[in-house]
């Protein structure tokens, strides 16, 4: 049994620090993000030199595949905020479109005719990136913490 | 939802996280169950499976600031909830008030001032009991390896 369990319990029978009401209304927001049908693109490592492995060094870099699909994440701080970067790989072709998704905003684009995509204005946090490209489903990746 | 976010906070907090890193747990063991929704077999166990992924995103979080982890390591994913996490819970930490009051000082102090005031520092335990701030880390180990002993038949 560890302490941190010990001391949690404790808390919660005592009734302090209790759970913020933002936490609890992020859950909520969580529970909307669902994307049905999608594919889940697992992480794999990184090509060495693609990319420097914190944020705290100013860029960070991912990178996802699933379905014969290879997407990459590359985040980088400006201003408090984040822009987001990546290639799909092979390129998803006419129709298709990028979205960065956050427990509180999305944002799509169309991809470049290479596969490349870019957001600017993401905020510090959780995000996601799915590649839609209809008719077949989307593939998106794991839920990334991007922050310093 | 509101079942588990309370636990689920605890947990975090617990491991020493500050409220924004606890709240980047909490919100990130939701993430995780909304892409690992197909994958959990048993439904009746989905707070625990909360609570086990909320324990190693902060565990995580924890490791990432003392700069042990690169920052693009994702976790493992949690196919089996970790029953240890059963101790959380209001009755364990009532029953567990109740042992803590049998320890002798300065551990019962000790305890109180940290589980009591989850973002109390050192320093300030430190001036409460009149002892080198150097001397509360060791002493809150061994304090807390007492309650430990005394918490051995609640799992």
């Amino acid at each position: 049994m560890s302490d941190e369990l010990l001391v949690a319990a404790m808390r919660i029978a005592a009734g302090v620090d209790p759970v913020p009401a933002a936490v609890s209304a992020d859950a909520c927001a969580a529970l909307g993000l669902q994307l049905p049908g999608s594919i889940l693109a697992a992480p794999v490592p990184a090509e060495p030199g693609s990319g420097t492995r914190s944020l705290l060094s100013g860029t960070e870099f991912h990178r996802f595949a699933a379905d014969g699909l290879t997407l990459t994440v590359e985040f980088e701080l400006d201003a408090g905020l984040l822009r987001v970067s990546g290639q799909v790989t092979p390129p998803p072709g006419p129709g298709a479109w990028i979205e960065i998704r956050t427990p509180h905003l999305g944002k799509t684009r169309a991809p470049s005719d290479a596969g490349g995509y870019a957001v600017t204005s993401i905020p510090i946090g959780w995000l996601s990136v799915a590649c839609h490209r209809p008719p077949d489903p989307p593939v998106v990746t794991r839920w990334i913490l991007a922050r310093p | 939802m509101a079942r588990f976010d309370g636990r689920m906070w605890s947990v975090a907090r617990a491991h020493g996280l500050n409220p924004a890193d606890a709240a980047d747990a909490v919100q990130g063991a939701w993430l995780r169950m909304i892409e690992s929704l197909d994958g959990i077999r048993d439904p009746e166990a989905i707070g625990a499976w909360l609570l086990t992924t909320t324990r190693r995103e902060a565990v995580r979080l924890c490791r990432k600031a003392r700069g042990e982890l690169p920052a693009d390591v994702d976790p493992p994913e949690v196919t089996e909830p970790d029953p240890a996490l059963a101790v959380v819970d209001a009755d364990v930490g009532r029953e567990m008030w109740r042992r803590l009051a049998t320890l002798g000082e300065p551990c019962q102090t000790l305890l109180r001032l940290y589980v009591l005031n989850p973002d109390v520092r050192y320093g300030q335990i430190a001036a409460r009991l009149g002892i080198p701030v150097g001397s509360v880390g060791p002493a809150k180990a061994r304090c807390l390896a007492k309650l430990r002993v005394l918490a051995h038949d609640l799992l």
